[in-house]
This record gives C-alpha cells, structure tokens and sequence, in this order.
C-alpha cells in the first residue's frame, strides 16, 4: 500500500508504506469463530456507565463483549457569534462518530472516513427527535463517539491460502458482514450516547435505546426463502457479526427505539427480504430489533438511576459536611 | 486573609445609608476558584500545612490504575487512569517491505539526520509535513475529552504533545530496532547473517479519554505498558510468493530498553509571602515558587512553568551496565532529559527535589507493572 501524501499535523509513517501483517493459513479451517451459547432471544451483556469524564458535561462509557465505546457530550453552549452563524430557534445537534486506529482489524486513519461519517449522520438521525432542542435556542450540542474496539470481519480478511503453489485470497462469501458490524457499533452508540444525553442533563423526550436483530434461514438455502417451507426462519436477537456456524442472516435491522413513546427513531435494514407475505417478515424483524432495544433500554435505565443517586448522595453529604472538614479550604472573604 | 479593595464611595452611601460599614461581599469557595483561580491556589498552598485544592500534598501524585491487553486488536495495549486522566494506548504492526537496494541502516538508527537525505525523513520543522521512523506515535485528544479541546484536527496542544512523545522515545531509544527486522529463512546458521527483507513498523496510538492535567505522564506510562504488552505474530519471507506471511500461532515480544526511562512532570505555581502582612497586591518580586507534582488542569492554567524529567532508575542486578555510571540519591538515577518550559529560575535544590520525587514515581509504575506481569524478569533483554 503506498503511503499518501503525509499529513502535516501528525507522526507520518515511514515513506515506503506499510502494509498490515497478512496471515497464512494452511488449512481453510483454522480460526472458528467462538460458539455461542446464548439463547436467540437474548442480548449480550451490557456494561454502562455514565459521567467518567469529569471535564464534559456528559459522558458514557459501554461494553459489549469486545464493542468498547466512550460518550462524551459538549454543551449545551452557546453557538459562536458571528456573521456566517445563521440565527437558530432549536439547539443545533451535532454527531461524531471516530474510530480509534486500533478499534478495527484494519488500521484506520485518523481522518474520519465515509463509514464513520454515514453512522455519524445516523446517530443524528436517532438521537434528534428525542430531545427537546426548542428549550436550548443560540446553542449548540455535540455528541461525540470514540470507538475504541469493536467487532468486525475479523481476521480472515487479511488471511490467505496457499494451494498447490499459490495463494487464494479468501472468498467473502458473507458480503453483509462489514455493514452488520457497523450495525453492532451504531446500536452501542445510540444506547450510549442518550446515557451520555442523559448525564448532561439535556432534556429529552425519551431515552433512545439500540437494538440489533438478524434473520436467518436454516438450510442455508438462501434462494428459496421466500417460498413456504423451505427451511424456517431463524431470529435472533443482538447477533455476533461472525456468525458461528458459518451461515450468514438473510437480512439485519438495526433501530434506535423509545420506549415510553413507543417510537423508532431510525431504521436500518440491510439485506433481503420477501415481499411475498407482504411485510411481514419485515414486520417480525422490527419486532424482534425492538425487543433487544427494549432488553438495552433496561440497562439504560439502571445507568441513569444510578448516576441520579449517586449525585444526590453526594449533594446530601456536601450539604451535612462543612467545607472546612474536608479540607476543601476556607471561604475567603472579599469585601467590596 | 482578605485582599480587600476600596469600595466605591456611591455604593457604600446607597447600600448602607446609616450603617458605618457595609455589609462585607462574601464568595462561596466554588465561586472563588472561578472568579480568582490563582488566588484561590495560592491561599491553599499557603495554608500550614500546604495542601491543594485538590486535596493532595504538593508533593503527592495521583495514584493511577494500569490495564493492559485489553483491546482485541491490537497487538499491545494499555489503558491508564490517573485521577480523571484517562488514556488509552494501543500499538499495531504493520510491515515495511525493503525494496531491492534499500538502505536498510536507516532504519535501525534513531538518529534522523543519517537518512534525512534518501527518505526526506525529519521533523515537522523543515517544511511542514514529512515521513516518519519505524515508531510512528500519535496522541490524539480531539475526542471530546475536555472542553477546551475543539474537535477536529489536531491542534497546537496535541501537535506538541505528539512531537514530544516521539522526541521522548527517540531520545530514551526506548525499542530496541534491531528486534524489528524481518530476516529471510536462509540456511544461514547465524540470525545476524540473514538478509534483512523487511521490518515491523509499529503505529503507537495514544487517544485521551478523558482530560485533567499531566497529559504527558499518563501517555508516556500508557506506551511504555503498552509496549511490554505488545507481542508481534511471527513474520517470516515466503520465497515462493516473495512476500512477508504472519504465523498467528507464534506471537514474540519485542526487546526494550531493560532500564524503562520514566517521565515525571511537575509545575511551579508563584505564592506571594509577602501578602500575608500587607493588604497590598503585586509583591511579585518576594514571591517564591511552590513545586506541585502531577498537576491537575486547574492547577496547569495557573503554572508559570513546567518542568518535565525523564529519568532512569537503575536496578541492582544491572549494575554492570556500562552506562550507569551517575550515582545519586541512593539509588542509582540517570537523567536523560529535562525539559524545562516557563520563566523561572530553577536551583538545583528544586532539581534534586524534583528527581527524588520522579524516582518515587517511577517505582509505583514499576510496582505496576509487575502487578501485570509485565516486568523486566519476563523477557529477554
């Protein structure tokens, strides 16, 4: 890979490029993805925890097996006064969604690409309609996503065989593998960032929550999936990305839901689908992404009763403590 | 004590029309540390006995928690906590391929004006942008950890900082290059014989997580951790396909320094001791310099100067190591680089005190990184 142009702002590679390792595999079945022993109808573990970062106004902290991803929210403040700021009635929100170089198999820059971009601009969409933005007028809002380690097409993108003499690249007989990753990511950061929101203090509507769901066929016949009997479907709730029979969803949605309103906020499906029932495969789909959503919003809520008590037990023991027995200092008077 | 002003005359009348004395402004601590920052540090650090607003000795760092390995892709990674500094470090390898008739010295030499030449290889300086070394460090704080940090490119802090982590690992020659290569599989019975076809360049990616003072100290400890983890997958030369393959079976460390080079920042912060018996402000010429160790940010806004060492203690089983030739404090301690930012005149006794307490330090993090298993006694150096 030859290197481009180097990037004045930043430690540049050497100049002759550098490629990352690829992996030579003897035999096709080397690596098996880890067998999962979860029932279809349940998420994974979710770990979540709000305001660890002491400078913002707002933060969060998630973990999802390997998916690791850190929230933290600038503002409300106030939008720069100046000529080409265009006066604005509601809270302008803005969504950042980067990658750490090491989060994926592949290296990323630190320039934000097309795929961080479009989950950007999806978080927006997700998160938008769930806060009150008329209540912060002249103000800004930015929500901003470190991913620092996800899950992804794993290692056998840089593996190849050797076959009577000469290499085979793999074949990516599961094309839907990279956008079902980004799905896992986007369905994390929309869980997080409202912890995030929330911990701001940002009013909201709802607390958006994230939720994956993947249809599979058995048989793995995946042509004759629209004609009835042929092998029956499978739904799974928060899928792995590497599925781990080998066999690869039919389709994948992935939604942002409010709970208490009963609303989507954004939907992304990816894949096929028959239309022969009409949309009720699609239909089932939703349901079940909108169960695991339903499944994370409990998280979410814990997260966020936690943080509440947590603040005000430390405002009753700041109330009953003197300032002088800490040893915080003491009021200095200034007279004036 | 309170550093009072003369109030104007109109405000006095109205307020107080019958009373001689108005009623004295009096702040809340928290509306203080806003409205006057540096005098609010000053009048703890003059408290008996000095204590920061922070609640810790002006001698005392922040005590930090060390993980590593826990990132999936990397091949070594650390996350370090101190106090609400959070930062995460991971390393990837990627492979440099020599060409045919490639110089392969240039890469195996710290010393950037060798190649400067060849590779336009240098600092940012000359120019403006430019290719780098095998170690390639970036810091990256553009990631909402602090609101004083706009997002986007990297600004003049991160800039810095970048170029002073990689001026830190060039200086300390913290990895041995030589453990980079990637030799053909020749029949050569001696390693150092064989054809040098390639070598690992490792990309060390610093992002802050969260932001509060001494940004330097817990990246630096982030790398170094981070860089014990790292373990490479076994990279050979296929001649068939006349490229480099990886074994992921086969993972090997890298050889370090067996010495860690260890960084320790302090500031100093003017206190004014003359105010405690005139009510008068601006007696800097009396003012003398407190020295606070691991500054949080607050404390860092109101530093007239920073004071960086990096240093080295020397274990007593490695004494026969030429180089430790400086005996000082007791234990054996090489400095290697100070960098010094601000406008104060430094005594030696600040130095010495200074270094006693970066010795300390460094010994929590070698504590550690044995708590990790990550110390010397498990590689080979």
């Amino acid at each position: 890979m030859a290197a481009k142009a180097p990037d004045r702002r930043r430690n540049n590679p050497p100049s002759h490029g550098t490629t990352p390792p690829v992996f030579l595999s003897t035999s096709s079945d080397d690596i098996k993805p880890a067998q999962s022993s979860r029932p279809p109808d349940e998420i994974r573990k979710i770990f979540l925890r709000t305001g660890l970062i002491s400078s913002v106004t707002g933060s969060s902290f998630l973990e999802i097996a390997p998916l690791k991803l850190s929230v933290s929210v600038l503002g409300p403040r106030p939008l720069p006064r100046s000529a080409s700021t265009p006066f604005a009635a509601q809270a302008i929100l803005t969504t950042e969604v980067k990658f750490a170089p090491f989060a994926s198999t592949v290296r990323r820059g630190y320039i934000r690409d097309s795929s961080e971009r479009d989950l950007g601009s999806r978080l927006y969409q997700a998160l938008v309609g769930a806060i009150r933005r008329e209540l912060y007028p002249k103000s800004r809002i930015e929500v901003v996503v470190t991913v620092l380690d996800s899950e992804d097409e794993g290692d056998d993108v840089n593996t190849v065989c050797i076959e009577d003499g000469r290499t085979v690249e793999p074949q990516f007989w599961d094309v839907g593998r990279a956008d079902r990753a980004l799905g896992v990511v986007l369905a994390g950061c929309i869980t997080a960032a409202s912890a995030a929101l929330a911990d701001a203090g940002i009013e909201m509507f709802d607390l958006v929550s994230g939720g994956v769901a993947s249809v599979f066929v058995d048989g793995g016949d995946v042509k004759g999936k629209g004609k009835a009997g042929a092998g029956g479907k499978r739904y799974v709730r928060d899928p792995a990305v590497a599925p781990p029979d080998g066999d690869a969803p039919v389709a994948t949605c992935v939604l942002g839901y409010m709970a208490a309103r009963d609303e989507i906020s954004e939907l992304w499906i990816s894949g096929k689908l028959s239309t022969s029932e009409g949309t009720a495969e699609m239909d089932e789909l939703v349901d079940e992404a909108v169960a695991a959503a339903r499944s994370s919003r409990g998280v979410l809520n814990e997260a966020a009763k936690e943080r509440v008590q947590f603040i005000v037990e430390k405002a009753q023991s700041q109330s009953t403590e003197t300032p002088s027995a800490t040893g915080q200092g003491k009021d200095v008077e200034m007279t004036g | 004590m309170a550093s009072s002003v003369s109030a104007p005359a109109s405000i006095a009348q109205n307020n107080t029309p019958d009373t001689s004395e108005p009623p004295p402004l009096t702040f809340s601590t928290s509306l203080f540390r806003h409205i006057s920052p540096a005098l609010y540090l000053q009048r703890h650090l003059l408290h008996e006995p000095p204590i920061r607003p922070n609640g810790r000795h002006p001698s005392q760092h922040r005590d930090f928690t060390l993980t590593t390995n826990s990132l999936s892709h990397a091949h070594g990674s650390a996350v370090v906590r101190t106090g609400d500094t959070a930062v995460v470090c991971g390393i990837r390898g990627e492979i440099l391929t020599l060409a045919p008739g490639d110089d392969h010295t240039a890469f195996e030499s710290y010393h950037r004006s060798h190649a400067s030449g060849t590779y336009g290889r240098g600092s940012r300086g000359s120019g403006g942008a430019s290719w780098g070394d095998l170690i390639v460090s970036n810091l990256e704080i553009s990631t909402g950890c602090s609101k004083k940090y706009p997002l986007g490119p990297p600004g003049s802090f991160a800039q810095t900082l970048s170029d002073q982590i990689q001026e830190l690992i060039r200086v300390s020659k913290l990895v041995d290059l030589t453990s980079l290569r990637i030799c053909a599989q020749d029949a050569t019975p001696e390693p150092s014989q064989r054809p040098i076809k390639g070598y690992w360049s490792l990309y060390i990616d610093v992002l802050c997580i969260s932001l509060d003072g001494n940004l330097l100290d817990a990246a630096w400890y982030a790398i170094v951790a981070a860089l014990r983890s790292l373990k490479l997958p076994l990279a050979s030369w296929n001649h068939l396909e006349e490229r480099i393959f990886c074994d992921r079976s086969s993972l090997h460390p890298i050889s370090l320094r067996g010495n860690l080079p260890m960084v320790a920042t302090f500031i100093l912060v003017p206190v004014a001791r003359s105010s405690e018996s005139a009510g008068s402000k601006g007696h800097t010429h009396n003012s003398d310099n407190i020295i606070l160790n691991d500054p949080d940010a607050f404390e860092e806004d109101q530093a007239n100067e920073t004071l960086t060492i990096l240093s080295t203690s020397i274990n007593g089983e490695q004494e026969k190591n030429p180089r430790s030739r400086t005996g000082l404090l007791g234990t054996k301690t090489r400095i290697e680089k100070i960098e010094k930012i601000g406008e104060c005149k430094l005594g030696n006794l600040h130095l010495r005190e200074c270094l006693i307490l970066a010795v300390e330090k460094s010994s929590r993090f070698t504590e550690a990184l044995i708590k990790e298993g990550l110390d010397a006694g498990n590689f080979i150096v």
